[in-house]
C-alpha cells in the first residue's frame, strides 16, 4: 500500500472516529425486532413531547425522584396495526450496576389506566446479562400499572441474586416511562 | 447632478426589481466570500488543532491505518502490530521528548448499536497529551479505567462505578474522567497498556507510538531515523494536515463551483435588470441623445448602472458576510467532511478584494450588451418608439 | 443672462434638394422629396402641414438627429454630409429640442431635468465620459434662472408627475436653452396642450425669438398659429409648397 494512502487513511480514520464520538443517548435501536416480538407485527411513528417545567414538577412528584438533566423531552412511538393503534413504545437509558441499561417499554390501555405490555432490554453491560434478559424476569412486568410499586424485593423479584441493582434499574425505568406516558395524557 | 447620481436614480426607479437583483447578488457574494474565507481560516484552525496536540509524528505498523480505519468500523481486529521493542528504539533517539505507546482495539456489538474502543496507554500519554484535563486519578491498578467524556455520558458512569466487559469478562473500576477534548479522545475507554494487550491477547504488541520532539524542526531528521525501523511507518502531522486539506479541497471546490455558478446567474440577473430598463427607457435615451449625449455617453451611463448594481451587491455581500459569517459558517460547515471546532472563517480584506474584482469583472461583461444596445439605438427611432 | 449664443452665420440653415427615404418592411417611403430651404439667423419660422407631410423628418435633419438620403444640408455653417462632422457635439452646443411629448425624465426634478444636457459636457467637444461637469454652480444657477424665466421658479424641485402639461413643456423649453443654443427646434410643442396653455408656450417661444434673437423653428399642424410666425414654410407630402 502506498504511503500516501496510509496517510490519507489515518486522516480519514481520525475523522471517522471523531464522528462516532457523538452519541444519541437513547434511540430505539431495533424497532422491527421489538414490534414483531411484542405486537406480532405493526408499524410506528415517532413523536417528540417536550416536558414543561410544570409537567416536570408533576412527574417528579409522582416518581419520587428527579428526572435526569437531559430529560427535557421524551420520545414516544405509537404503534399501529394497519390504521389501528395497538400500543405505545418508549425507551429509556438508566444507570445499571456496570454501565448504562437501555430499556424498551411497550404500554397499552388497560381497564383502569395504562399497563405495561412488555419490557425489553436493548443495551446493557451487566454481569447478569442473561438473567436480566430472561423471560422469567421480564415477564413479571406484564400487566403492571400505575398503582404498582415496581420495587425489587416487594412486587418484583430480582433477575438473579446479586443483580438487584440492575433489576431495580429496569423496574425504575419501566415505572418512569409509564408515569410519563400517563402525564403526557396517554397520547 | 453627477453621472453616478443619475445612474443611481435610474436604478432605483424600479425599486422592487433592483432590490431583488441586488439581494441575489448580495447573497451570492456573501456566500462566496465566506467560502473563500473558509479556506484560510480552515487551514489555520486545523493546523492549530493538530499542532496544539503537541504530537509531531506517529509510528504505526506498515499498512496499518487504512485497515485500522475500516476494521475498527467493521469490528475486526487490527492485523498488524508494532513489536514493543520499537518503543525502546524510538525512545533512544535523542531528539525525541516523549514517545507514548498505545494499544487500540475495539469490541463491536451490532445488536446494541455500540462499539467500545479500548485504548491501552501508560503514563507517557499523560505527559504527551498535556492538554488533557483529568478528573480523578490516572491508571494505577490493572483494572482501572478512565472514561472519555462521551463514554461517561453514554454509560452514565462516574468515578467509583464499575464497568463490566461481558465479552472479556473483565470488570473495570472507573478511576478517572476526561473533560471533553473536542476530538476522538472523547469516545475511548482508557486502560493500562498491559491490561489492553492481555485482554486482546497481544502481549508486547503496539498499534502505534505518538511522538513529541524536543524541537519540532527536527521532524525530518527523526523521520529518517524512524524510517529505518522494520515494519514501521512514520507519519508526520504535517503530512496529516496536508492530506486533510486535500480531502477538504475536493468538497470545497465543488461548493466553490456551485457558488461561482450562482454568481454568474446573479450577473445574468443584473444583465436582465439593466437590459429591461434599457428597453423601457428607449425614449429617455432618445431624449438624452437629442440633448447632446453621444453614443459613448449612453454606453457609459448604462455600463455604470451595471457596475454600480454589482458593486452595491458586492459591498452588501461583504456586509452580510461580516454580520452573518457565523450563521453562514454553520450552513457551509454542514457540507464539509471535517470541520474543526471553533471559528474557521477568516474574513480577510485580500479575499474581499479578489471577489470584488471577480464580481466587477463579471459586471463589466454583463453590462456590455445592454450598454451596447442602448448606445446603438438611433435617436429618432428611439423617440418614435411607442 | 445670455439665453442664446450669437448666430452670425448666413444662412443659419441651408438645404438644397433634401431627400429622406425610409424603408418600412418592403415599402420605400419618401418622407422628403427634394426640399430647398433657407433660414436666416433670428427668424421665427413655422413649418406647417398635415401630419405625415414630413415636418418631423425635416426637423430631425436640421436638428442633426438624422442624415439625409440625398441633397445637401448645412446647419450653422457645418456641411452635414461631410465626413467627420460630430453630430452629438454640434447638437449639444448649438441646438435645443422641444418635443410634443415633453420627454422629461420621470425620476428627476424639474431642475435636474433642465440640467440633464449639461451632463454631457457643455464645453466644446468634451465628449468623453467623466468630463460631465457635475453640479457646477454656474450650470445650476443658469438652470434655476431659466426655470424662473419660463415661470417655474417655484416648481424647481417638483418631479414631472407633479407638474401640469404646460409646466412640463416649460421645463422642456428651459432644458433646450440650458446650453445656450443658436437654434431652437420645436416639434408640435403645443400639440398636447389646451388652447390657453398653448398660447402661453407659443408666446414664450415668440418672446425668446424677439428678446434674445434666438432662431426658432416650430413644426405644427395648427394653422391658427400661422399668422404669428415671421415666416411660414408649408410642407405637403414631402415637398415645400
Amino acid at each position: 500500500m502506498g504511503r500516501a494512502t496510509t496517510v490519507a487513511a489515518l486522516a480519514l480514520s481520525t475523522l471517522v472516529l471523531a464522528g462516532t464520538a457523538a452519541a444519541s443517548l437513547c434511540v430505539w435501536r431495533q424497532p422491527d425486532t421489538d414490534i414483531s416480538g411484542i405486537f406480532g407485527s405493526g408499524s410506528y411513528k415517532t413523536v417528540f413531547a417536550d416536558i414543561t417545567d410544570s409537567l416536570k414538577v408533576k412527574i417528579e412528584k409522582r416518581l419520587g425522584i428527579a428526572l435526569d438533566a437531559d430529560e427535557t423531552q421524551f420520545k414516544y412511538f405509537p404503534v399501529f396495526k394497519g390504521t389501528k393503534r395497538v400500543g405505545t413504545v418508549m425507551t429509556h437509558a438508566g444507570k445499571g450496576q456496570f454501565g448504562a441499561i437501555e430499556v424498551v417499554v411497550a404500554v397499552v390501555e388497560g381497564d383502569s389506566g395504562p399497563v405495561i405490555k412488555a419490557v425489553r432490554i436493548q443495551r446493557d453491560r451487566e454481569k447478569a446479562k442473561a438473567a436480566l434478559r430472561s423471560t422469567e424476569f421480564l415477564s413479571q412486568f406484564k400487566g403492571m400499572g400505575l398503582t404498582d410499586k415496581f420495587t425489587v424485593g416487594e412486587d418484583l423479584k430480582t433477575a438473579v441474586a446479586g443483580a438487584e441493582k440492575a433489576s431495580q434499574a429496569v423496574a425504575t425505568a419501566a415505572r418512569k416511562l409509564l408515569i410519563v406516558y400517563d402525564e403526557l395524557g396517554r397520547p | 447632478m453627477s453621472f453616478i447620481k443619475f445612474a443611481l436614480k435610474n436604478l432605483f426607479a424600479h425599486k422592487t426589481r433592483t432590490t431583488l437583483t441586488l439581494g441575489s447578488m448580495t447573497v451570492a457574494v456573501a456566500v462566496l466570500f465566506t467560502l473563500v474565507s473558509f479556506n484560510s481560516g480552515y487551514e489555520k484552525a486545523l493546523k492549530t488543532q493538530l499542532q496544539g496536540m503537541g504530537i509531531h509524528m506517529m509510528v504505526v505498523p506498515v499498512g496499518c491505518p487504512y485497515e485500522a480505519a475500516s476494521l475498527i468500523l467493521k469490528g475486526g481486529k487490527i492485523p498488524n502490530y508494532l513489536p514493543a521493542d520499537v518503543l525502546k528504539e524510538v525512545q533512544a533517539i535523542p531528539e525525541v521528548d516523549v514517545a507514548a505507546p498505545m494499544f487500540m482495539s475495539a469490541i463491536v456489538r451490532p445488536d446494541e448499536g455500540r462499539t467500545d474502543i479500548y485504548v491501552g496507554i501508560d503514563s507517557s500519554t499523560i505527559r504527551l497529551k498535556n492538554w488533557w484535563k483529568l478528573k480523578g486519578k490516572f491508571l494505577t491498578k490493572p483494572n482501572d479505567v478512565i472514561l472519555g467524556s462521551d463514554v461517561k455520558l453514554i454509560e452514565l458512569s462516574t468515578i467509583g462505578d464499575q464497568i463490566y466487559m461481558p465479552e472479556k469478562d473483565v470488570t473495570l473500576d472507573v478511576v478517572g474522567e476526561l473533560q471533553p477534548t473536542g476530538n476522538e479522545d472523547d469516545g475511548f475507554f482508557y486502560i493500562p497498556l498491559a491490561t489492553a494487550q492481555a485482554m486482546f491477547d497481544q502481549p508486547d504488541k503496539l498499534t502505534g507510538i505518538s511522538i513529541r520532539l524536543k524541537n519540532p524542526d527536527d521532524a525530518p531528521v527523526v523521520a529518517a531515523k524512524l524510517g529505518k525501523i522494520k515494519g514501521a511507518e512514520v507519519i508526520t502531522m504535517g503530512e496529516l494536515l496536508g492530506t486533510m486539506m486535500t480531502l477538504m479541497g475536493s468538497a470545497k471546490s465543488l461548493l466553490l463551483s456551485i457558488v461561482m455558478i450562482i454568481i454568474v446567474i446573479s450577473a445574468l440577473g443584473v444583465l436582465n435588470t439593466v437590459l429591461m430598463s434599457v428597453f423601457e427607457r428607449t425614449k429617455e435615451i432618445g431624449v438624452m441623445r437629442a440633448t447632446g449625449a453621444s453614443q459613448a455617453h449612453i454606453f457609459g451611463l448604462v455600463w455604470l448602472e451595471t457596475l454600480m448594481l454589482s458593486l452595491l451587491g458586492g459591498i452588501g455581500g461583504l456586509g452580510l458576510a461580516l454580520v452573518g459569517a457565523r450563521a453562514l459558517e454553520t450552513v457551509v460547515k454542514k457540507f464539509l467532511p471535517l470541520a474543526p471546532k471553533g471559528s474557521v472563517v477568516a474574513l480577510e480584506p485580500g479575499s474581499f478584494l479578489l471577489i470584488m474584482a471577480f464580481v466587477l469583472g463579471i459586471a463589466v461583461v454583463a453590462g456590455f450588451y445592454p450598454a451596447l444596445r442602448a448606445a446603438r439605438a438611433k435617436p429618432i427611432e428611439a423617440l418614435r418608439s411607442e | 443672462m445670455e439665453i442664446a449664443s450669437a448666430c452670425t452665420i448666413k444662412p443659419a440653415v441651408n438645404a438644397k434638394g433634401l431627400v429622406r427615404t425610409y424603408r418600412r418592411g418592403a415599402e420605400q417611403i419618401r418622407a422628403l422629396k427634394g426640399i430647398d430651404l433657407n433660414i436666416q439667423c433670428g427668424e421665427f419660422v413655422g413649418v406647417v402641414g398635415h401630419s405625415g407631410a414630413g415636418k418631423t423628418t425635416l426637423l430631425n435633419l436640421i436638428g442633426l438627429m438624422d442624415r439625409a438620403t440625398e441633397g445637401s444640408l448645412s446647419v450653422l455653417g457645418h456641411d452635414t454630409a461631410r465626413r467627420g462632422v460630430r453630430f452629438d457635439a454640434l447638437r449639444r452646443k448649438n441646438i435645443g429640442f422641444v418635443f410634443q411629448e415633453f420627454y422629461l425624465m420621470p425620476t428627476l426634478t424639474a431642475l435636474e431635468n433642465v440640467l440633464l444636457p449639461t451632463m454631457w459636457g457643455k464645453a466644446r467637444d468634451m465628449t468623453e465620459i467623466g468630463s460631465a461637469i457635475s453640479d457646477r454652480v454656474p450650470s445650476r444657477q443658469r438652470a434655476a434662472e431659466l426655470l424662473k424665466l419660463v415661470g417655474l421658479g417655484q416648481r424647481m424641485t417638483h418631479k414631472p408627475s407633479e407638474l401640469s402639461g404646460g409646466e412640463m413643456q416649460r421645463v422642456a423649453v428651459a432644458r433646450a436653452l440650458v446650453n445656450s443654443p443658436r437654434l431652437l427646434l420645436a416639434d408640435e410643442p403645443t400639440g398636447n396642450l389646451d388652447t390657453v396653455t398653448r398660447d402661453g408656450i407659443f408666446n414664450l417661444l415668440l418672446a425668446l425669438n424677439r428678446d434674445s434673437g434666438l432662431t426658432v423653428i416650430v413644426a405644427t399642424h395648427d394653422l391658427s398659429l400661422e399668422s404669428r410666425f415671421t415666416r411660414v414654410v408649408r410642407l405637403e407630402d414631402g415637398n415645400v409648397v
